[in-house]
């Protein structure tokens, strides 16, 4: 088989994993950028890096994993660099410019719109470990992907739910 | 809220986003791998600028040495200038490392502190630079041999070299003095921020991030 060759069935094979599992790199997205254009460039970029590092993926974990530490490595520099840039704008009117977009909070049931609200307002990193952990994700594979240790995970979700509590007790 | 379905709400707000978004997968498939991702690549050119102009600059300094071996002044400052050269090329060429070797598949802990470290390394650089301030006597024998054909340290008087000598041992407290304020903690002083040529914020919150990372890691049972 040749090289060319090689290269169009990984990425054939990339391109169906990467369509049975979207719902990650949508999620993860959503939840670290919220401008619909910013979202369409990170999506992009994203679909590269994985495009990019699947020849270096080596399957020793689940494929899942290695899309989650890409999009979630990816969007929290995105959301850092953006975080700086709007510090440099803040003087500029709000609204200015009103993008329509299909899924504002309006549209959403008053549940989702809420979670997803507490979801943006805890930092980033755990933001990372409570989207693996509503996505079902194992404590051994949030391990993995941030690099901690189980037990470290276990604690930070256990925090994570009581501050929801303590956000939806107050709501 | 109901506790129990979290999870069931996620998974709502899953189908909500995957009815409003499509992929286009066909058109992912064209996409053009070697297309070259120019922010790296700046960012790769100026780090080989930067440890090519050291390179060249202390083989430039250990010739220097070699063709005046006779002369023990000589020889000295063109080995201290050349160290202080290798020294700081080595820094860039391990920065060239961390930039090369950045992979977005890495644990994110591991990658964000790369990250951040590549944005903070503007002051390790500056804390190499100031160590050379008590060698300035081996610039000033070196560029007198250089430009003026003058061997500084025959034709000056003993008082005059002994005034120097005093003064690049005063150095010494002075570039320690500086080492320890060029601290990643002073990265959004005034002052730093001028040194860093108008980057101090974006330091600043570089270490910000890197020391919540540290935090985030620690934060046990």
């Amino acid at each position: 088989m040749s090289g060319s060759e090689r290269h169009k069935n990984r990425v054939d094979d990339l391109i169906q994993i990467i369509e049975t599992n979207k719902g990650i790199i949508y999620k993860v997205v959503n939840s670290y950028c919220n401008d619909p254009n910013d979202q369409e460039d990170l999506v992009q970029e994203i679909m590269y890096h994985l495009l990019e590092g699947y020849d270096r993926f080596d399957h020793q974990s689940k494929v899942t994993t290695w899309m989650y530490k890409v999009a979630l490595n990816m969007s929290i520099s995105f959301y850092r660099k953006s975080k700086t840039r709007k510090k440099y704008i803040s003087s500029m009117p709000e609204n200015i410019i009103q993008i329509k977009t299909e899924e504002n909070e309006e549209t959403m049931d008053r549940e989702v719109a809420q979670l997803r609200q507490f979801i943006h307002n805890l930092d980033e990193l755990n933001r990372a470990v409570m989207i693996m952990y509503l996505d079902g994700n194992s404590h051994e594979d949030i391990a993995e992907v941030l690099n901690l240790s189980e037990s470290n995970v276990g604690t930070k979700i256990y925090r994570i739910k009581n501050k929801l509590k303590e956000h939806f007790r107050t709501e | 809220m109901d506790f129990s379905n979290l999870q069931q709400t996620w998974s709502r707000l899953e189908q909500k986003l995957e009815k409003g978004n499509r992929l286009n997968l066909d058109l992912l498939k064209k996409v053009n791998l070697d297309r070259a991702q120019n922010k790296l690549k700046n960012l790769v050119w100026q780090q080989a600028i930067t440890i090519a102009f050291y390179l060249l600059a202390g083989s430039y300094f250990i010739h220097f040495s070699a063709i005046h071996w006779e002369n023990w002044h000589y020889v000295i400052s063109g080995g201290v200038l050349a160290g202080w050269s290798f020294i700081a090329s080595a820094s860039a060429i391990h920065q060239l490392q961390l930039i090369l070797t950045i992979d977005y598949s890495m644990p994110i802990l591991q990658l964000q502190k790369r990250l951040m470290s590549i944005k903070t390394a503007i002051i390790k650089n500056l804390r190499i630079a100031v160590w050379v301030l008590p060698f300035y006597m081996a610039f000033v024998v070196w560029i007198s041999e250089l430009f003026f054909r003058i061997d500084f340290i025959a034709v000056a008087e003993i008082s005059a070299l002994s005034w120097n000598f005093i003064l690049s041992g005063l150095l010494i407290p002075v570039a320690w003095w500086m080492h320890r304020k060029l601290n990643p903690r002073n990265a959004d002083k005034n002052w730093m921020n001028w040194l860093l040529h108008g980057s101090g914020s974006q330091v600043s919150e570089a270490l910000d991030f890197l020391r919540e990372i540290d935090e985030f890691e620690r934060e046990e049972v």
